[in-house]
């Protein structure tokens, strides 16, 4: 019953606080603004990400009459789809290539990314549903909280309570109850809103369950901020002091420990540069099958090989056309060159994030932010999803255009052989879907569980407080 | 009268453990965020220097092909292994000229754009490419950003400086120290002056003794002219949140109110504005997909493609003189139409692009405009260009290489054209950007 009367009291207190008032207005206006440009964004690109991926489709199977190994060289393009929840947490979208040039013998990694072309000035100021949630809310948490408790202690009114007979503990509950009704007073109406803006109860059911699960994940950071703030201010003596450990707080966890873990991940596990990779691939490259080279050592025991095989001594006597085999033999022996190279590059990626579960262990807002980029289907392994997925694609497109010219090339018409439209109309199509279960890669369960370490600890805090018997 | 109060002043700041963390955090961080940039350009000094010395040892290496088969000391099987022949001096395997945007003198200071932009490309005859040597890059890593010294300074330097000065005159009401210096014969706005001044002379101290100290001992070129307006930039800017402080606390007597209010200037300044900005740029001038700039010069090239004989011998029509006649080898024709067609492609792609670039170039020049909304901005800009790691400069690396790539065509093809062979000392004069 006085935990009730606590709590409603705390609440109107908030409710007649100007500053508190106007500052939660703003914050759900910037949110209001935030959803509704993230929604235009994202459908300008998804719109312009099946546009082109149609025209790219219509110049492949429009390509003139050509060898099938021309066309493989001619190549076609993937372009990255974008997850609707880039609205709320746009995560790494912004920095990941949208095209993916798929062509023979070589897989190439996505380029042209958003944020080059953003004169993003202050680049991470950018606004998002993620960005205020991860910067701005914290702040106004902290304004709205954290005189709760010592400014009773200042103004006197600490012994009075005491001497009425209400208990710490409900004191600081109840204190604790009003911050997160508050919270959920302004976070409620973001939620519907953004529902409804994106489109979501009519969207693919996994987009929901992502958006509730981002909505979980964000009340469990905010949850945390709510309890530091209660917890240091039934510390403090003074509210000034108060005021500055929770800003020192919010700067170090959301500015400091997040820029220096990607700089420290960085720093410990290099990434190579670029022609450094390609001049690595070349020299693996060098020891295989060249497709293009019959002359090359690999190349001539190969051709012996199936020569043997079929008992002939001239590759013009073989039932089908040698080069197309070997092109293909030799995809396959450059695709294995590529795969162990990039995943060279995608374990130095890992090594990294393991660098940020440690970031994530001192930072809650880096938990955060790595956590609810996962769930939102926009962080490096859903890119990674997609460039598995393309490469499958072509090196399936690859085998299809050398086994025509392996079966067709073959007696009056091997010399000059071309096909055309009929064929590449039946080539395989790309069609890529993002994955409908959320499924918690390895590298991210740290970061959930440095989160909800967070937030028990963080309650304990909260708890210790309630129950230190103190003399003001 | 001065140096009392700031002696006082002094005493008090002193036990403050605000203060203490700061004078301790401070040097730190600028220390760390200099070491990182010093690093990253001193890595971009070494590509510059390896990739320099790998060129000069692919031209040496056909140079001394090319005079042994001069002296008849060797020959060559394929026409593709001549290194006489014009087309292997500018567009065959590994030739051709890399051209840089060499790091400038303050380059540590600021990491701006450089994590996304590529500061080095290579140019042959038909193809121009900038070097992407982050392509490999965890785009995490890139959603952080680069902790460099811009970012301490736009960022993190004004918290400390509210984080002094927010209660400069509120603390003295508050504690009830305000009654006992108004009786003093010197006014009230004085001491907040000095209390200000001397707290604005303290953090601007540390500051730049930081910048100072850790430039000196990293190597960073502090010595040089240029580094004067920084400084006086950085105090101007310390001076300005300072100065947020005093008009707060002139008008507010809570600490914790202008504690609030001084937090949310910084929001303003350093998040919202800036946010909003680039948000109303961007609307205003939507930059049409990448996505559909890829299949647009796919069709460009696939059209000019279908065309090239019709190209060529209009051409060939127009610069009779151009052409050689009778016997020529398989690939003369093959190659004069095929630089021939890769020359309409790129004149198309270029318009193809303008039609992407303008309204990039529109969004910049709205952000421009409102930049002085927000003096942080206006600060991490300006920082970025003194650095030269700007977006822009960048950017102009392919302009750059478009320049020389117009020279090293005019230097090969004529002579390509004339089927006119390079002598090993030729092969060593051939031209070079000149960067500095």
């Amino acid at each position: 019953m006085i935990i009730r009367q606590i709590v409603r009291n705390e609440l109107t207190r908030l409710v007649r606080d100007l500053v508190i008032l106007t500052l939660a207005v703003l914050v759900l206006g910037l949110l209001a603004v935030s959803v509704l440009t993230g929604e235009r964004y994202y459908q300008q690109l998804s719109s312009a990400q099946s546009e082109a991926e149609y025209l790219s489709r219509i110049q492949w199977e429009q390509q003139g009459e050509k060898n099938p190994h021309s066309a493989a060289h001619y190549g076609t393009h993937a372009f990255k789809p974008v997850s609707v929840l880039m609205i709320f947490e746009p995560g790494v979208t912004r920095y990941t290539g949208v095209s993916l040039f798929l062509e023979g013998h070589r897989q190439n990694t996505a380029s042209f990314s958003l944020a080059e072309d953003l004169d993003a000035s202050l680049r991470f100021a950018e606004l998002t549903p993620a960005f205020i949630f991860t910067y701005l809310f914290p702040l106004l948490i902290i304004f709205a909280g954290f005189r709760m408790v010592v400014a009773e202690k200042e103004s006197g009114m600490y012994r009075f309570l005491m001497a009425q007979g209400i208990s710490r503990n409900q004191l600081i509950w109840g204190k604790t109850a009003a911050l997160w009704i508050m919270v959920l007073v302004i976070f409620a109406p973001f939620f519907l809103f953004g529902l409804l803006v994106a489109g979501l109860p009519i969207s693919a059911e996994a987009d929901l369950y992502r958006y509730l699960l981002l909505a979980l994940i964000w009340m469990c950071y905010f949850g945390i901020m709510i309890h530091l703030t209660i917890g240091i201010s039934s510390f403090a003596r003074q509210s000034g002091t108060a005021m500055v450990s929770l800003l020192a707080i919010w700067m170090v966890i959301t500015l400091l420990i997040p820029k220096v873990t990607s700089n420290m991940a960085a720093s410990l596990h290099s990434v190579p540069t670029t022609s450094e990779f390609y001049q690595s691939v070349r020299t693996d490259l060098q020891q295989g099958i060249d497709g293009h080279n019959p002359f090359s050592e690999h190349s001539v025991a190969f051709r012996d090989s199936v020569l043997n095989a079929h008992g002939v001594t001239d590759v013009a006597d073989l039932p089908f056309n040698f080069s197309g085999m070997m092109l293909q033999e030799a995809e396959e022996f450059e695709k294995k060159i590529y795969d162990y190279h990039l995943d060279r590059i995608q374990s130095i990626h890992d090594r990294q994030l393991g660098v940020f579960s440690l970031g994530a262990i001192l930072s809650p807002g880096l938990s955060m932010q790595l956590t609810s980029m996962h769930i939102a289907g926009t962080d490096i392994h859903a890119f990674r999803h997609f460039t598995q997925e393309a490469e499958e694609y072509r090196i399936e497109l690859m085998r299809v255009l050398n086994n025509d010219l392996r079966d067709n090339a073959v007696g009056e018409r091997a010399i000059g052989y071309v096909t055309g439209r009929d064929f590449f109309e039946q080539n395989p199509v790309l069609r890529y879907e993002r994955p409908s279960k959320i499924t918690p890669s390895a590298d991210t369960i740290p970061f959930i569980l440095a989160l909800l370490s967070w937030f028990i600890i963080s309650a304990g805090l909260v708890g210790f407080a309630a129950s230190k018997e103190e003399v003001v | 009268m001065m140096s009392h109060l700031f002696y006082f002043e002094w005493l008090q700041l002193r036990k403050t453990w605000s203060f203490r963390l700061t004078a301790l955090i401070v040097p730190v961080i600028i220390g760390y965020s200099l070491l990182l940039g010093h690093q990253r350009v001193q890595d971009q000094h070494a590509q510059i220097q390896e990739l320099l010395e790998s060129e000069q040892t692919f031209y040496d290496d056909l140079a001394e092909r090319r005079r042994a088969i001069e002296l008849g000391e060797s020959e060559v099987e394929h026409w593709f292994q001549n290194p006489g022949n014009p087309l292997v001096l500018a567009q065959f395997g590994g030739s051709g000229r890399y051209v840089f945007l060499s790091p400038k003198p303050l380059a540590a200071l600021a990491a701006g754009q450089s994590d996304l932009f590529p500061y080095y490309g290579k140019i042959a005859l038909t193809n121009r490419s900038a070097m992407r040597d982050n392509a490999l890059e965890n785009p995490v890593m890139q959603v952080a950003g680069p902790f460099d010294f811009a970012f301490v300074l736009v960022w993190l330097i004004p918290l400390f400086v509210i984080t002094i000065g927010y209660d400069v005159l509120s603390r003295e009401k508050e504690g009830g120290t305000l009654a006992l210096l108004q009786s003093q014969p010197v006014s009230i706005q004085k001491i907040l002056l000095m209390k200000v001044l001397f707290r604005f002379l303290v953090i601007s101290g540390i500051v730049l003794l930081s910048v100072l100290v850790f430039g000196f001992l990293l190597g960073i070129p502090i010595g040089s002219q240029a580094v004067i307006p920084v400084l006086l930039a950085i105090i101007a800017y310390i001076a300005f949140w300072f100065a947020l402080c005093v008009l707060v606390n002139w008008f507010s007597d809570s600490s914790a109110i202008n504690a609030i209010t001084l937090v949310g200037l910084w929001v303003l300044f350093v998040l919202i504005i800036p946010s909003l900005i680039s948000l109303f740029a961007s609307n205003q001038h939507p930059v049409p997909s990448r996505a559909m700039w890829v299949t647009d010069q796919r069709g460009i090239q696939q059209a000019v493609n279908e065309e090239r004989h019709t190209f060529f011998e209009s051409w060939k029509a127009d610069h009779p003189e151009e052409v050689m006649d009778g016997d020529t080898p398989d690939f003369y024709l093959i190659w004069m139409q095929r630089l021939l067609t890769n020359e309409v492609i790129q004149d198309r792609v270029d318009e193809a692009t303008e039609r992407f670039n303008s309204p990039r170039e529109q969004q910049v020049g709205v952000i421009s405009k409102l930049r002085p909304l927000s003096p942080s901005m206006l600060m991490h800009h300006w920082m970025q260009q003194v650095a030269g790691t700007d977006a822009q400069r960048l950017q102009s690396l392919d302009g750059e290489m478009r320049e020389f790539q117009k020279d090293w065509k005019g230097y090969f093809i004529p002579r390509f054209r004339q089927l006119k062979y390079f002598s090993a000392e030729e092969i060593s004069q051939i031209p070079r950007l000149d960067f500095d």
